[in-house]
């Protein structure tokens, strides 16, 4: 499945202050609860041992639904990533080009993440953390102010209030100072 | 215990129906649907009474199912099944209703693929696509398959050293089929310098790399063979088929498809060789999953997919024809219809009946199906060698 974008979904800024994308399954109050605490925490089976993500209501090797959350170091290899120049959402959509990346974690877990800016192209060695929306769109606002310097786009809207719950991961370089 | 699998020799696809194609469309799924099964019993050889099986596929049905459309559309069934697997759901529809078929626990199956398309329509299908795509995904920039397929491309083009043109000739020779296919909704030659300069949508993806979302519908019959004989319907055998959900769990990132796992089988079963292959029909939402089908199919060595491009050409009079009636690349994808628009085009060049330029003697081909982007890749794989059937 795929797209070219729709006529009505050409990236235009909306008229309103958009929030981000939301919904989630129950099964991601794991995360979203450690992230609050400022960790960022993965599933690990308490019978064989694997680590997984996306969160599951069981093991995918073992089938074992004695899950818990627990500390990652978030340290992997990016293996690609993307600069997305359209979006189907429109919190997203006002805020292009917006970068992200898939990586494989040491733990063995597959993530998709917000790529900050410093990140190098793939192969690259990273870290992952999971951090509140609003630290992210900080983070993604500096480079986009050079960007409006360089180019003259820009986003007509300031993150408005966005749910603290909000928790995206985010790739940073391996060992930021 | 040893596993066998028994052919299909007494069961065949016939009557191949295209609803043509609209950008987007005020109807709903069901009307496609109706459109469908009106072109199957079109040449009134069968009464809609005949049609006692139905499988079906829609992303565009909700809140209904299956069973919701043959009250709407006042069927009467003795065996039903809906096929949720998008891009695999010609291969794997095919294969439910040969066996239902076979069995005799249905006479005649439709087996339809059917979607709307509307402002706004397809963000709804992305944003609702899977639990681990809403909570793992979606929230990511909703790039939809764009971003899937664009991280998966530029993994593949770095570790196979895959150029852009590569996969631009794959695109341009699509196009050049689609000038003579009636419903292709994209048939304006497409030149290299025009797909190297398009519009970036997720790099390294630009426009012409990505299928255009549309309403429409694609549907097939399936019934004993001395059937379709008695009723003097061109027809296609079946010789082989494959179908293979979640392949390698363990590459970190999708490289390869079931196709690699069960070719040697496939091509076992159906009792021919890779040169005796007339034309492929891949599943071609952006054209590095064209390529990976060419190498996990088994038409050239993993890794090879471009040096294999380069050295042939894919239109219909080419030395390799593939997509033959412009692919979803350039025909467009009907949703779900996206995994039978090569099948029903596949039927109609084996069977001597195509609606746009003829393969010469093309006899023998192949299917191949490709669906879910679940999460971080395609989850289903299938495929199909068929051969047709003249009268």
């Amino acid at each position: 499945m795929s797209v070219v974008p729709d006529a009505q979904e050409h990236n235009e800024p909306t008229s309103r202050a958009q929030l981000p994308p939301s919904a989630r399954s129950r099964i991601v109050a794991g995360l979203t609860a450690a992230a609050a605490r400022g960790r960022f925490e993965l599933q690990v089976c308490q019978n064989c041992g694997a680590t997984q993500y996306p969160p599951r209501e069981a093991c995918h090797q073992c089938l074992s639904v004695a899950l818990e959350w627990k500390l990652q170091s978030g340290r992997g290899e990016l293996l690609s990533q993307t600069t997305l120049f359209h979006s189907h959402h429109e919190f997203f959509r006002e805020r292009l080009p917006w970068r992200v990346g898939i990586i494989k974690l040491d733990c063995g877990a597959i993530v998709i993440a917000h790529l900050c800016a410093d990140v190098q192209d793939a192969p690259s060695r990273v870290r992952v953390d999971a951090r509140r929306m609003q630290e992210v769109l900080q983070d993604n606002f500096h480079a986009l102010i050079r960007q409006i310097a360089n180019e003259g786009v820009g986003f007509k809207h300031k993150p408005g209030e966005i749910d603290p719950s909000c928790i995206l991961l985010v790739c940073k370089i391996r060992d930021p100072r | 215990v040893k596993d066998t699998r028994s052919g299909y020799d007494d069961a065949v696809i016939t009557v191949p129906v295209t609803v043509p194609y609209t950008r987007s469309s005020e109807h709903g799924a069901h009307w496609f649907i109706a459109q469908a099964l009106s072109g199957l019993l079109e040449s009134n050889k069968l009464a809609k009474s005949d049609l006692d099986g139905l499988c079906l596929s829609s992303f565009t049905l909700a809140p209904d199912s299956a069973v919701g459309v043959t009250q709407h559309l006042g069927l009467s069934l003795r065996w039903l099944d809906h096929i949720p697997m998008g891009g695999a759901s010609g291969v794997v529809a095919l294969r439910r209703a040969l066996r239902a078929v076979q069995s005799g626990d249905a006479a005649v199956v439709a087996c339809v693929a059917a979607d709307t398309h509307r402002g706004g329509g397809f963000r709804d299908i992305v944003e609702n696509f899977s639990q681990f795509s809403q909570d793992a995904v979606y929230p990511y920039g909703a790039g939809g398959p764009n971003a899937s397929f664009a991280l998966l491309t530029s993994y593949y083009m770095r570790e196979y050293g895959v150029q852009r043109e590569d996969f631009g000739k794959l695109c341009i020779a699509q196009r050049d089929n689609a000038a003579q296919f009636p419903y292709a909704l994209l048939r304006k030659p497409l030149t290299l310098q025009q797909y190297l300069e398009a519009r970036p949508i997720a790099d390294p993806l630009r426009l012409f790399d990505c299928v255009m979302p549309c309403a429409g519908a694609e549907a097939i019959l399936v019934m004993k063979r001395a059937r379709a004989q008695d009723l003097g319907l061109p027809y296609a055998r079946v010789l082989g088929t494959m179908e293979r959900h979640n392949s390698f769990p363990q590459d970190p990132i999708q490289t390869r498809g079931g196709w690699a796992l069960d070719r040697d089988e496939l091509f076992a079963q159906a009792g021919v060789r890779h040169e005796d292959i007339d034309l492929l029909q891949t599943y071609d939402d952006y054209p590095v999953i064209s390529m990976m089908q060419m190498e996990d199919l088994g038409f050239c060595a993993k890794g090879e997919g471009a040096q294999f491009v380069r050295s042939h050409t894919f239109t219909t009079d080419g030395s390799f024809p593939t997509n033959t009636s412009g692919g979803q690349l350039s025909v467009g994808q009907a949703g779900a219809a996206g995994g039978f628009l090569g099948l029903t085009e596949a039927v109609r060049q084996i069977t001597g009946a195509p609606l746009g330029a003829a393969v010469p003697d093309a006899s023998i081909a192949v299917v191949s199906g490709f669906g879910m982007i679940n999460y971080d890749r395609g989850l289903c794989c299938g495929a199909a060698i068929l051969a047709g059937e003249r009268v």
